[in-house]
């Protein structure tokens, strides 16, 4: 087809001849036919294509963020949380034995006392809370990649695409609500509608609604009383109460009103929000990220200065740093480890060779780190902290273990990398070297140490010795039988075998780096086969280089 | 007639109770015929010294004791061609705390893969250098580690010893040459003897002690 397009869009060159203009007319005349196909189709698609949200509605979080109590507790003291609005203190949630003392929300904070003079109160943590609902949002992405935070206790999964991934609408429920961690002590209720807004609002009024298709959905939604709609700000008070006024009492009272009329008296967003309701009009929701940072910690029961107790301890913040970058599919590449004591801390850092997610293998370097670190004052709390989150690369490891399928071509291998990086923990970061061959006359300077791996492939050099001294070793001198002639000495006389073999280099680095020298390799009845010099700029004395080992 | 028969019954009764005792009893090793029992080790380059070695060849999982009077008199001439090898399998090949520079011109030249060569420099490993042989050892990535040490005893020694064991990897520790005895699976002393490297078999399981060979090292 677009073969076709392209031909149309083409101006036609001089001399085209009529015949073929006919074809191309007609051939676009295929073209409308077949658009006036395609588009049908895709809307049938889209018609096919529904959703399915589920919302989970903490209807007390405020409260449980603020006191942290465990799920299961029975409260008996009444409490509460407030919050400022504009000049007063008002309730903003309630305890349920508060409740049955009257005491409701929005209520001013004296009359709450009024009804209930023991009543303890707590100031809203909005950071807490918005931080907790992230973790439990990051926990919801294991059911669906589409969550997305709304209002301060409430989160809204896509879960149609999930629904065969984990057998149906039933079983995923199930699997929600038994994998809630117990550590959480939230009470929640949830909803599941085709709409993202029927969904907020229905979980709101009883615990598990569940309404499967569009169909289904119209006769459940048309009962809701209009004041639902207050809720999650979708209208505003004043707006809700000039409704009212007019007589109408649910949402199906709307619906039966015309809409240019309701659009006029109530503004275009009252109809966009019934028909967000219904999902007539598309409904789109901001999706939760996961963070780019990891920062954690974990108090310590008591100060303690066993190492063993604070591995322990580190390793369940690697686990949970673990699952966060599987989550992401990332990994990291350094780690900062903060061991804090009353007054100061002490600051681990742990930088991989490789970017790496285990949390065994962090585990292992903080070992071997926590066994040769000493500890100035016993710790009260570690916190782990990544700066740096990148996209996790796997490294792709042969099939076949035996060396032979392999090819030759260098690849990492995760256990060896594994190793080195337990050596540089240790010895230092550029204590691995790999050798490599510089194309240089100069033999101190034809290879050098590097900390990473080059492939850049030398040619080798014949006649030159295995072991290379760093600095040349001046030779002595020894008396022969011959007056005249002294040959240098080391463990014994030595005798020449071949050479000279002359190297003059570096003159062009000036005067200092320039050499000139006549190497030769000789032999020493004790030592073997070695590798001396004469130097030619210090008026020829000997030097031993290398042995031939 | 008859006592011929059951004296030849007896014999073939106690060959097969004693073989069952030698099969089935650690502790009892046969000397001499029990070479062939060994498994086959790595070639070492030089057919002479295979012959000598029970396993014809460098013994896999075990750590081998080098003693020598000074350090470059032909060990590495000695361990060249294993080298080259294992670079090239590929395997990791492993210096650690070397008492000179590995020349890389000269071991490309030879053959070696310096690809597969990591150096860990005498500076740089301080007094960790046993420790991060071991850890190289137990990789079985690793086919050869050479470590030289400046202090070792028996315990390092035998820590060593299992390390390479459970990596399936040679481990070489060169030592100076007054060392009496040692954990070692292998050890061998070298000296120059008229420009020529004599290797001495000094402890080789399944192998008589003593025997020593002369070799002439080619020079590069």
């Amino acid at each position: 087809m677009p073969n076709r397009r392209i031909a149309l869009a083409l101006p036609l060159p001089p001399g085209f001849s009529l015949e073929s203009t006919e074809n191309i007319s007609k051939s676009a005349n295929n073209l409308t036919e077949l658009k006036q196909i395609e588009p049908k189709k895709k809307v049938e698609q889209r018609k096919k294509h529904q959703t399915l949200w589920l919302c989970l509605f903490f209807p007390d979080f405020p409260l449980e963020v603020v006191t942290d109590s465990v799920s299961g507790q029975q409260v008996i003291q009444p409490q509460a949380v407030v919050s400022e609005q504009g000049r007063g203190v008002f309730i903003h949630t309630v305890c349920d034995v508060a409740r049955e003392y009257g005491v409701t929300k929005n209520m001013p904070l004296n009359a709450a006392y009024a009804l209930c003079p023991e009543l303890k109160i707590f100031h809203r943590d909005r950071e807490k809370e918005s931080a907790t609902m992230s973790l439990i949002a990051d926990w919801a992405q294991t059911f669906t990649s589409h969550v997305s935070i709304i209002s301060t206790n409430k989160i809204l999964l896509e879960v149609k695409g999930s629904l065969r991934f984990f057998s149906g609408l039933e079983s995923m429920l199930s699997m929600i609500e038994n994998s809630f961690p117990s550590t959480w002590s939230h009470r929640y209720q949830m909803a599941v509608s085709p709409t993202p807004l029927a969904s907020q609002l229905l979980c709101e009024m009883s615990d598990k609604i569940i309404i499967e298709d569009e169909k289904s959905l119209r006769p459940v939604v048309g009962d809701m009383p209009i004041d639902s709609l207050l809720k999650d700000n979708v209208l505003l008070l004043k707006k809700i109460e000039k409704i009212k006024k007019t007589g109408v009492k649910t949402v199906q009272d709307l619906w039966r009103l015309p809409r240019d009329g309701l659009a006029r008296r109530f503004g275009v967003e009252l109809l966009k929000s019934l028909d967000q309701l219904t999902g007539v009009a598309s409904d789109l929701r901001v999706l939760h990220q996961i963070s780019p940072k990891f920062e954690r910690s974990i108090e310590l029961p008591m100060e303690t200065s066993s190492s063993k107790i604070i591995i322990w301890t580190v390793n369940r913040l690697f686990e949970n740093l673990e699952t966060f970058l599987r989550k992401g599919d990332t990994a990291v590449v350094q780690l900062n480890i903060h061991l804090k004591h009353l007054h100061q801390s002490t600051e681990l850092v742990l930088r991989l060779r490789q970017m790496a997610r285990s949390a065994a293998h962090m585990s292992a370097l903080f070992s071997e780190k926590m066994e040769r670190t000493t500890l100035s004052a016993k710790v009260v709390s570690v916190s782990l902290m990544v700066d740096e989150i990148l996209p996790f690369i796997a490294s792709d490891q042969s099939l076949f273990v035996d060396g032979n399928f392999s090819d030759k071509q260098h690849k990492t291998d995760p256990e060896w990398e594994n190793t080195l990086e337990q050596l540089q923990n240790r010895l230092g970061p550029n204590s691995v070297k790999y050798l490599h061959v510089r194309d240089e006359a100069h033999p101190g300077w034809a290879w050098c140490y590097q900390s990473v791996l080059s492939v850049v492939r030398q040619p080798g050099t014949a006649m030159r010795p295995l072991w290379l001294l760093n600095t040349a070793t001046p030779l002595p001198l020894c008396e022969t039988s011959d007056l005249y002639k002294k040959i240098p000495d080391y463990h014994g006389p030595l005798s020449f075998l071949q050479g000279p073999e002359r190297i003059e280099s570096g003159w062009w680095r000036g005067d200092e780096q320039s050499i000139m020298r006549d190497y030769y390799i000789a032999l020493s009845q004790n030592v073997g086969y070695l590798w001396i010099y004469r130097d030619l700029k210090q008026s020829g004395r000997w030097y031993l280089h290398g042995f031939f080992g | 007639m008859l006592l011929f028969f059951t004296v030849s019954v007896l014999v073939s009764d106690v060959d097969k109770a004693l073989k069952s005792l030698l099969q089935n009893n650690p502790g009892i090793w046969c000397g001499g015929e029990s070479i062939k029992k060994y498994p086959q080790g790595l070639p070492t380059g030089f057919d002479a010294l295979d012959n000598i070695l029970p396993t014809h060849g460098w013994p896999t999982n075990a750590l081998i004791e080098v003693l020598l009077p000074r350090w470059g008199i032909g060990e590495l001439q000695l361990l060249l061609p294993v080298i080259v090898a294992m670079s090239q399998h590929p395997k990791w090949v492993a210096w650690i705390s070397p008492p000179f520079v590995p020349y890389a011109p000269a071991l490309v030249y030879a053959g070696v893969d310096i690809e597969h060569l990591v150096v860990i420099p005498k500076e740089e490993s301080k007094a960790e250098s046993l420790w991060a042989m071991e850890k190289i050892l137990r990789n079985k990535s690793c086919g050869i580690a050479m470590s030289w040490p400046q202090k070792i005893n028996d315990k390092a020694m035998r820590r060593l010893q299992l390390a390479a064991e459970e990596g399936g990897s040679l481990g070489f520790v060169f030592r100076d040459y007054q060392v009496v005895s040692s954990p070692a699976a292998l050890r061998i002393s070298l000296s120059i003897i008229n420009h020529q490297l004599q290797v001495t078999l000094l402890k080789a399981r399944g192998a008589s002690r003593g025997q020593s060979i002369l070799l002439d090292l080619p020079i590069l």
